[in-house]
């Protein structure tokens, strides 16, 4: 963490494409660590965070609000705008679930079938 | 020791690699150990290159090198059958070939070097499609998350990744392997249900999770539409017995008699993409 602006800084802590969520929830203990009641999440140079990880990053974030003792407030700062985005798809959908999962239409064959049907 | 003779099709078409792959692995008893017969490849698609590694990293198998010398240096090129496992060996081997990708080992145990040179796969894939401007979320996406599944499901130790662009044809092949517990095993072991391969599959579609954590189980499902939908390709993903083949039109549950991959293999085949893509339609 830096001494002087209390950030963590994503692209140095874990890469500048994020995609798995334990590298994201061990950022816990970074926060943790932190004196200060609120930590920002610095994404100067990371270019892409994936959906998962950006559902742990919130995640993370609630817990930390949520806390009894040492709630801690994250910000995430210097975001990109297609990491902008990717939070507020995840946030929207955290925030207002869809109840209905998609309907599954899946045709049945088997190898042979497949096979001899590109064939032709 | 078993032999298998491994003897892909003159097309390249993507089912007729699957094909291939069903070929090569019929009549396997899992974790046996056989001998793969190459002598008689010209070449070889990822679908089916990735997980012969694999398989051969996880059961000490063996092969016998091909007679044609192009494939020889080819595969020597791209490290197979064990792959590279670190950043350094990764940029160390772009620097010297700067055509070709190497076979991928991310490792479990080394969290910030697996993230570290996934970031570079992608980074590589993203730049032999050409760096379409506003299309790397699209690359980037199906990538990270199968792969997060790796390591958040399968409870195997190793992931396998791998890439080869066909700068003629214009299209990327991508293969992402596990050798770790299966979707089945997976609903088994988390959840306590007793499902088939074919269901597993189904629930993996349908987005149920086998983690409590609400608002999961959204990324084979918006890969695959990622892929499919979004970038016009083609996406199968196998565990155990069955098969999930998906286009942008279609798609199909193959069942596969004799045969059964312990793990998930996922394969996958996008154009060059023309232009942006925005991927966020999908991920809702």
């Amino acid at each position: 963490m830096s001494k002087t602006t209390n950030a963590i800084h994503i692209a140095q802590q874990i890469a500048k494409i994020v995609s798995s969520r334990d590298l994201v929830y061990k950022l816990k203990k970074e926060v943790l660590k932190s004196k200060e009641p609120s930590v920002q999440f610095d994404f100067t140079d990371v270019e892409f965070v994936s959906r998962s990880a950006a559902h742990e990053f919130l995640m993370l974030q609630e817990e930390m609000q949520n806390r009894l003792f040492k709630k801690k407030t994250i910000q995430f700062t210097n975001t990109n705008e297609n990491i902008k985005q990717m939070f507020r798809v995840v946030a929207a959908n955290l925030a207002m679930p869809k109840n209905q999962k998609p309907e599954l239409e899946l045709k049945k064959t088997d190898i042979h079938t497949l096979l001899k049907s590109v064939s032709i | 020791m078993k032999h298998i003779q491994v003897v892909p099709p003159n097309d390249d078409d993507f089912v007729q690699q699957f094909g291939a792959l069903y070929s090569v692995f019929k009549n396997i008893d899992s974790g046996e150990q056989v001998e793969f017969d190459l002598s008689q490849t010209h070449w070889l698609h990822p679908i089916v290159l990735l997980p012969i590694a694999a398989y051969m990293v996880k059961t000490n198998s063996q092969y016998i090198q091909s007679g044609n010398g192009d494939i020889n240096t080819y595969l020597q090129t791209i490290c197979f059958p064990h792959g590279i496992h670190s950043v350094t060996e990764f940029e160390k081997n772009a620097q010297m070939q700067k055509s070709y990708i190497p076979i991928s080992v991310l490792e479990r145990k080394n969290e910030a070097e697996r993230e570290h040179l996934e970031t570079l796969f992608e980074n590589m894939m993203y730049k032999i499609l050409g760096s379409v401007p506003n299309a790397q979320d699209a690359v980037y996406h199906p990538i990270s998350e199968l792969v997060t599944n790796i390591f958040d499901h399968s409870k195997g130790e190793k992931g396998f990744i791998f890439g080869q662009y066909y700068p003629k044809k214009e299209f990327l092949d991508i293969c992402i392997v596990d050798t770790g517990r299966g979707l089945k095993k997976a609903y088994k072991d988390e959840k306590d249900i007793e499902i088939s391969d074919e269901e597993a599959i189904q629930e993996v579609l349908k987005g149920h999770s086998t983690k409590p954590d609400k608002e999961r189980g959204y990324g084979v499902r918006t890969s695959k539409d990622v892929v499919c939908k979004g970038l016009g390709g083609k996406f199968l993903m196998l565990s155990g017995s069955v098969a999930l083949i998906s286009t942008q039109s279609s798609q199909e549950s193959v069942s596969l008699p004799h045969f059964s991959w312990q793990g998930v293999i996922i394969a996958y085949r996008i154009p060059k993409p023309m232009g942006p893509i925005d991927i966020y339609q999908y991920l809702e």
